[in-house]
């Protein structure tokens, strides 16, 4: 009888994950407070600064048997903090961030990559002061399970790339007291809807 | 290494005052010789970053930063010698979300009420020819003490030159487990392993300074 019934929740196991499957195409929206974009810059010959957006939102789609997906997030850049308050206000003004001109950085996306089924990268475009130009994001350590306390599914990812702040025209101390390339970091946490 | 025989009589003290005169002519010249390769550092707040790593639910890795960090930094490269005192304030933990500030701060994780302080003390400094690779010390936090090793990923020297002064950056990290300094709440759902890593910039100071810090 207990072997029967093992069966038995084994063939419904399965019968569960051929529908999960069937439904395609999931939709997931990131929770903000776990998915805070940080960043890293080099300053002057010797220091390295860092500093986060704290608000931030994002849908993204995957279909993980088609292979293909979309992402799109928005940063508000005034949430910007850059660890040292002294820059906080240097950095939003119209030397670099240009804050009130601009308040939000967009990225969407036009491709996912996979390797096999997990879920690699992402091509898209980054917009960023009014500037329109292409980004490729890592994308390691994608998986999905669900918050043990709400039950609610989910997945989490470590998202990085690196840009040129020049090539979106943010050229201010390029050279002189700080560096050109800026290194993303963006933990994600998505909860299916 | 056998220990030298005590010189006793007359002759012996002529000989150990000879030994005097050599060994402060000696400690003479060399402090001389020293005085130049021995750098003291004061840590600089705004150009420091105290950062940390950690699992969340095991789907991602949440980061948070001390605001507030002081310390000096005592090299001596030729010498393989120097030390390290670094101190955090607890309470200027700062993850982008005040709820979850205000949890760490409280009695469950660092109780900041009572230990108001993290401090990394050098008991070792480890170097490769000139340069620090590795701190060997004691870190407390949580009123526990362990020993801790940190790796120096990158150490610059030189001039800044927007303020003309001369300075060091360093990239370090080391990973801890929580649970080594008892904050043991929530194991499973936040992660034991703790990236530590730290960007430190700091100016010389003179000798003089180095008293009144920390």
């Amino acid at each position: 009888m207990p072997r029967q019934s093992g069966a038995f929740a084994i063939a419904l196991l399965l019968a569960v994950d051929a529908g999960a499957a069937a439904a395609a195409e999931e939709s997931y929206v990131t929770d903000p407070a776990h998915s805070q974009p940080s960043y890293e810059i080099r300053h002057t010959i010797f220091s390295t600064q860092r500093g986060d957006f704290t608000k931030s939102t994002g849908k993204i789609t995957i279909d993980r048997d088609a292979k293909k997906g979309s992402v799109d997030v928005n940063i508000d850049t005034t949430s910007l903090r850059s660890h040292d308050p002294r820059l906080d206000s240097i950095l939003k003004g119209e030397d670099y961030f240009n804050v009130a001109k601009y308040p939000m950085m967009t990225f969407k996306s036009t491709a996912m990559r996979f390797e096999g089924d997990r879920l690699t990268g992402v091509d898209g475009e980054l917009t960023m002061i009014g500037v329109t130009r292409p980004v490729t994001l890592k994308v390691a350590d994608f998986q999905c399970g669900e918050n043990p306390f709400n039950k609610k599914p989910m997945c989490g990812a470590e998202v990085t790339t690196t840009i040129k702040r020049s090539d979106w025209g943010m050229k201010a101390g390029v050279g002189r007291s700080s560096g050109d390339d800026v290194k993303i970091t963006i933990p994600i946490e998505a909860y299916r809807e | 290494m056998r220990r030298p025989t005590r010189p006793a009589g007359p002759q012996g003290c002529r000989v150990g005052a000879l030994l005097f005169a050599v060994a402060t002519l000696a400690a003479t010249i060399g402090s001389a010789e020293a005085a130049e390769p021995v750098s003291i550092y004061r840590v600089d707040p705004d150009l420091t970053t105290a950062q940390f790593a950690v699992s969340h639910l095991g789907l991602s890795m949440q980061r948070g930063h001390f605001g507030r960090t002081r310390g000096t930094i005592v090299l001596d490269p030729e010498a393989h010698a120097g030390r390290i005192d670094f101190i955090v304030d607890a309470s200027s933990i700062d993850t982008g979300w005040a709820a979850r500030d205000t949890f760490l701060r409280g009695e469950d994780m660092f109780d900041t009420a009572h230990y108001p302080v993290v401090r990394f003390r050098s008991t070792r400094l480890a170097f490769d020819g000139a340069r620090l690779v590795g701190v060997s010390g004691e870190l407390t936090m949580h009123n526990v003490t362990r020993p801790v090793e940190l790796y120096v990923a990158r150490l610059d020297c030189g001039r800044d030159q927007e303020s003309g002064r001369d300075g060091c950056g360093a990239e370090v990290d080391t990973t801890i487990k929580r649970s080594d300094f008892g904050m043991r709440y929530a194991l499973g759902i936040v992660g034991d392993d703790i990236g530590l890593s730290f960007q430190v910039t700091a100016f010389r100071v003179s000798s003089d300074d180095e008293a009144d810090e920390p």
